[in-house]
């Protein structure tokens, strides 16, 4: 590639440090911001979502004979709930 | 000495890194709305359905036609919209969850079924009068009759048949047969008055017509076309939620599409060939002719309201078949005043036939026949509680299928077709 260019050489130095300097704040940007993420409780949700590891319980539902509230909980690594699913349910007989 | 094409490397360099970066940012971001995005669904499915388990329960958070928002768990986030209506014989059952702007419902037809009682064929009062068979008639199941019992009986000249009366367990009636849930009565005859229509849309015939082609969604308001007069469905397409009202008669032709909707007259004619799903209510005669065919759920029904005539009829013609209902009712029997059913020979009921009067029945029934008495008809004359070539074949019903609550006791309401 010919580029034809008056700058000198000195000057071409600092801006290619500068380029250096930036491509590696974006690369160690990027890792940190990726750490970050997979550190989150967000990610730990997801994670916990798709292997979960519930437990059930049922409960009355008041006002409603015969129903009763599943709750289904998700835990994270550390045992500490993360998401909760409830539903009415018929009380098998 | 460095090259100043260096330059260019670098910046094509720190670009592209810079896009990986933004790349995996907005994947990061991407994934975290598709998360957001899928609980949030799955609240609102989960939700919609808790809502449809409460409503077919013994629940009384909400009345009868009536319809509430409900906070399902008192989290405040879990909000559903329901609504339940009667629907001719039936009940229409909604949920819908919502939140955030967004909504996620269903809506069903509700029936109810005979599991406390599955093998039941037949019940009649007990008149102390024998129940006389002739010909090839046949009865399947249990049945409920007079403490007098069977006779053989010798009509049109056919003698019965049958090695045995019954095949099944034979059982003492009462006096009166099972009543009509109050409920339901009190739903049937709501249907003829005007005055429950303020929230539908209501459309006079006489001024307007019914269009060629209607199809209204039951999560819409109901249309509702009264005529004062006789209407005649001809080569209209109606299906979903239209009530018909008329103020003489309504005729429905065999062009006619029907699906779903309701017919509320004096006098309703089901020409012959018909073939729809319907619920028709007639307060004086209800004549279905030859070879009409009523698909599952149909229900057809005489209800006795006080401006009745002595007489009211429920005809069914030769060659037809229903799927569902077929209901004559009274509230108080009288011998001069009279309900009958009339099914001809070569019909098919699949189903439940209720009679608070008379019954004439020459065809087959699978499933329920309740009647106060039968009455059998023939060019040489009127017998009283005889049956002539006549089947009642309860094993025929599956224990699947619904029926409106006719019956006080009718255990589990369950979901019997979504809308």
């Amino acid at each position: 590639m010919a580029v034809k260019t008056k700058l000198k050489a000195a000057s071409l130095l600092e801006a290619l440090i500068a380029m250096v300097i930036i491509t590696l704040s974006l690369g160690f940007g990027t890792m940190i911001l990726s750490g970050i993420l997979s550190a989150s409780p967000l990610h730990e949700r997801t994670r916990a979502l798709h292997h979960p590891a519930p437990t059930m319980s049922t409960e009355e539902y008041k006002g409603a004979p015969g129903i009763a509230v599943e709750t289904k909980n998700v835990f994270d690594s550390k045992g500490t709930i993360i998401h909760t699913e409830k539903r009415l349910v018929l009380k098998k007989p | 000495m460095i090259k100043a094409g260096a330059l260019v490397f670098a910046l094509a360099i720190s670009l592209l890194v810079a896009m990986i970066s933004g790349s995996l940012i907005l994947l990061s971001w991407s994934s975290t709305m598709y998360l957001e995005m899928s609980l949030k669904t799955k609240r609102l499915i989960r939700n919609t359905e808790s809502g449809l388990t409460l409503l077919l329960s013994e629940q009384q958070l909400v009345p009868a036609d009536s319809s509430m928002v409900l906070d399902l768990f008192g989290d405040g986030t879990d909000s559903v919209l329901l609504l339940r209506h009667s629907w001719g014989a039936f009940e229409i059952i909604s949920s819908k969850a919502f939140s955030h702007g967004d909504t996620l419902g269903k809506t069903a037809v509700c029936g109810y079924g005979l599991d406390a009682d599955t093998t039941t064929a037949l019940i009649t009062a007990d008149l102390d009068q024998p129940l006389s068979l002739c010909g090839k008639t046949i009865l399947k199941g249990d049945v409920k009759i007079s403490k007098v019992g069977f006779k053989r009986a010798y009509v049109e000249g056919k003698n019965f048949e049958g090695s045995q009366f019954v095949q099944g367990n034979t059982l003492s009636s009462s006096r009166y047969i099972p009543p009509l849930n109050p409920e339901l009565t009190k739903s049937l005859l709501q249907g003829f008055s005007t005055e429950i229509f303020n929230k539908d849309s209501l459309v006079f015939t006489d001024i307007s017509e019914i269009p060629d082609s209607l199809a209204n969604s039951f999560q819409h308001k109901t249309i509702c076309y009264q005529s004062t007069g006789t209407l005649l469905l001809g080569h209209q397409q109606l299906s979903g939620n239209i009530r018909i009202i008329a103020g003489r008669e309504i005729i429905v032709e065999k062009e006619c599409v029907l699906k779903d909707i309701l017919l509320y007259a004096p006098r309703i004619r089901i020409k012959e060939g018909f073939k729809g799903n319907l619920q028709a209510f007639a307060t004086d005669t209800l004549i279905m002719e030859k070879n009409v065919t009523l698909d599952y759920p149909s229900v057809v029904a005489v209800i006795r309201i006080p401006r009745s005539p002595d007489m009211i009829s429920l005809i069914i013609g030769e060659g037809s078949s229903v799927s569902g209902a077929v209901i004559a009712y009274e509230e108080k029997y009288h011998a001069m005043k009279q309900v009958n059913i009339r099914i001809e020979k070569k019909v098919s009921v699949f189903g439940i036939v209720y009679s608070s009067g008379d019954l004439d029945l020459k065809a087959e029934v699978s499933g329920l026949v309740c009647c106060n008495k039968f009455v059998l008809r023939t060019n040489s004359g009127v017998y009283d509680h005889h049956l002539l070539d006549a089947v009642i074949d309860r094993s025929k019903l599956p224990s699947y299928f619904l029926c409106p609550d006719l019956f006080e006791d009718t255990p589990e309401k369950k979901i019997m077709k979504w809308l």
